[in-house]
């Protein structure tokens, strides 16, 4: 999973706008935060590490790229030995996915309902990876605005459109001095499910960007940790890469 | 110089090249080298216990850069334990008596499961943005099908395993993508070019589906029809072989074995040269959030002079889904229609399986079924599979489970059930089952 695909998973990683809390309503927090969210273009390698509940772990190295503010990104997975190659392919904002194998040379279409499905074992699903509209996917109400640490932080729900994800609802809480978002719970018909937290961010190149983040399972106990090692704005990918064709260069 | 003399001239310098052109990139970047060890263990029971231990490495090579790179995989393989069998106990004594004093006697006596190393890819690709020309052994991936593809001329895939790799074909492959849509040609390179078989598809994204067409030719010698078949040895074998009368089959000798022994066989049978042509349409895609796919495939087969032709037509129907049980219970089912299969288990004929053994066809039933669940467990993975042919009532029940153990270390533990009269296709497998050690590097 490249960066813009994280980016998309913390949904409202920040804005670069600062607006005092009292003056915000869910239209300006919502355009603020879709205006952040784009990114021109990107090549980042991350790590993640899958811990289960019984105490295994597993760790993946991933190299990112995505262009078009993020609407075509693509990871390429290059640790383990036993995956290196393996590609995942998701155009217009997620809604498209496409997976590569190198050991039998096929690209295959992912169909909608196979994006609830674990990526490589995470505790992300392929559907995580998606983003775009948000007040297409979702309809979004402000929960509560408070202040912690001298901080203001706005509470969001964001109930799931027939456009959006599986999840039965997420709430999303959102740093309203960095617009960085501070942690998301995803919740199914048993109630919590997962719960993102952003534990640590950078500044690359200007840009304040989510670095270090957990995806805690609440439900089967267990997580998925993922570190940005490398991340670059500098050279804008091609746009051929972003293709079946491209899925298939080395 | 003739026409075959120049096909073969031209095969061996295109070899050349490809060698070269391998080495020459080999030269000038730095090689990445890793590949994986499996061991499997089989354990089956038919009459009596067998166990056999499969030892195989594979090493990868890859260089170059993302312009001009070439792959390469290097596959070797031993074998321990229950390696003897005796092709004769898959016969009956009418056969094996008449064969004596015969070319073919030996074929009928204990061998080995030979131990092997072959090349299982080797192949320069050249890409600039969405055109790719690629040269060599290469994998050759067709069609929209899981379990079967009858679009594809190139695979012969195992409906136990159908996603593991398949080895490479000696292929010149072009593809081009435009805008949605994507051309693809494939030419592969046998010993005289008249006879290499060809494939084309052309593949468009249009409203959520993958649509696209293809063609093919490829040549093959078989036996063809009861007609042709004039030693008696063969009709007799044929209602043999529908009766059921030899013991069960063991589904861990190697396809490219056996297929080799019924092919020395098949010769001895009266075999034509035949050409197949291929016209062929499938798409993938979804509806209402259900993954749906097709192939469908109509096939002319024909000897040079039109003594014999047939018209064969597959339809391979598809759908998958994820149940919210759990991590999601990933769901797909597939019926596959086969014009020239057979009703029911009394119309077997000796040509029909020699041609499915040796891949030729894809199931020997008229109505066939693939049923596949898959389970996701933190980092493991529980699997059922159940092959169906429904026009003899039998069928293989497959659960597999997978272990992850390291990031780099995998156990795959399976059981066949076989179900069916001893007369069916499935009622004749052995019971069996396999332990699978893989251990990328």
């Amino acid at each position: 999973m490249n960066y813009n695909g994280f980016l998309k998973i913390t949904v409202f990683a920040w804005l670069g706008l600062y607006t005092t809390v009292a003056a915000m309503d869910v239209q300006q927090i919502i355009e603020n935060m879709e205006a952040a969210e784009k990114i021109p273009y990107s090549v980042s390698v991350s790590k993640q590490t899958v811990q289960t509940p019984g105490g295994n772990s597993r760790t993946f190295t991933i190299k990112g790229y995505s262009i078009d503010n993020g609407e075509k990104s693509l990871s390429v997975y290059q640790e383990p030995a036993r995956i290196k190659g393996e590609k995942i392919l998701s155009l217009d904002d997620g809604n498209d996915i496409w997976t590569f194998s190198p050991k039998t040379n096929r690209v295959r279409h992912m169909a909608t309902h196979m994006k609830k499905q674990k990526v490589m074992g995470s505790d992300f699903s392929y559907e995580d990876m998606g983003g775009g509209d948000m007040q297409k996917k979702y309809t979004i109400t402000l929960l509560q605005q408070y202040t912690e640490n001298d901080t203001a932080f706005y509470t969001l729900q964001m109930i799931p459109t027939e456009h959006g994800p599986s999840y039965k609802k997420v709430i999303c809480h959102t740093n309203g001095t960095t617009w960085l978002v501070k942690k998301m719970e995803f919740y199914d018909e048993n109630g919590l499910l997962k719960e993102l937290v952003i534990e640590e961010s950078r500044m690359v190149q200007g840009r304040l960007i989510p670095w270090k983040m957990v995806m805690k399972n609440k439900q089967e106990g267990g997580q998925t940790i993922v570190e940005t090692l490398e991340m670059s704005f500098d050279v804008k990918p091609e746009e051929w890469m972003f293709t079946q064709e491209g899925l298939k260069r080395r | 110089m003739s026409y075959k003399l120049c096909s073969k001239v031209l095969v061996r310098m295109v070899e050349i090249m490809v060698l070269s052109a391998v080495f020459f990139t080999a030269a000038f970047a730095t090689p990445d080298i890793r590949g994986d060890y499996e061991n499997s263990v089989n354990a089956g029971y038919a009459g009596a216990y067998q166990v056999q231990d499969k030892n195989k490495v594979r090493v990868r090579v890859e260089s170059g850069g993302s312009g001009l790179y070439f792959k390469s995989s290097l596959v070797a393989e031993r074998w321990f334990g229950s390696t003897r069998f005796a092709l004769g106990e898959y016969v009956p004594a009418f056969l094996r008596d008449s064969l004596e004093n015969t070319f073919l006697y030996p074929l009928l006596g204990e061998q080995n499961i030979p131990d092997t190393m072959y090349l299982e890819n080797a192949y320069l690709q050249g890409q600039k943005k969405r055109t790719i020309l690629a040269l060599g052994v290469q994998p050759v991936s067709w069609g929209s099908g899981y379990a079967w593809n009858p679009t594809d001329i190139w695979n012969t895939k195992d409906q136990l395993d159908p996603s593991y790799a398949q080895p490479g074909k000696m292929a010149l492959r072009w593809e081009q993508g435009m805008g949605v849509a994507s051309l693809t040609l494939v030419g592969g390179l046998e010993q005289s070019i008249k006879n290499s078989p060809v494939s084309a598809e052309l593949k468009m994204y249009l409203g959520g589906f993958d649509w696209a067409i293809t063609g093919a030719r490829k040549y093959w010698e078989g036996m063809l029809n009861n007609g042709m078949l004039n030693n008696p040895i063969w009709e007799n074998l044929g209602q043999s072989l529908g009766a059921g009368e030899e013991p069960g089959q063991n589904e861990f000798i190697p396809d490219s074995m056996t297929q080799m022994i019924f092919s020395e066989l098949e010769l001895f049978g009266n075999t034509q040269p035949v050409y197949q042509y291929t016209a062929g349409f499938w798409n993938s895609g979804q509806i209402a959030q259900l993954g749906l796919h097709s192939e469908w495939a109509l096939h002319y087969k024909k000897t040079k002079n039109y003594e014999w032709e047939q018209w064969v037509y597959e339809i391979l129907l598809g759908a998958d889904y994820t149940l919210g049980v759990g991590n999601g219970v990933g769901v797909m089912a597939e019926y596959l229609y086969k014009s020239n299969g057979v009703h029911s288990e009394s119309e077997y004929s000796i040509q029909q399986w020699m041609a499915f053994i040796q891949g030729r066809e894809l199931a020997v039933g008229k109505h066939n079924g693939f049923l596949n669940l898959n389970y996701p467990h933190g980092l493991n993975q529980m699997l059922l599979s159940v092959i169906v042919n429904f026009s003899d009532g039998s069928l293989l029940v497959n659960p597999w489970y997978n272990v992850s153990i390291t990031d780099n270390a995998a156990l795959d533990i399976m059981v066949i059930l076989p179900i069916g009269n001893e007369n069916s296709q499935f009622g004749r497998n052995q019971y069996g089952s396999t332990v699978r050690f893989t251990l990328a590097f």
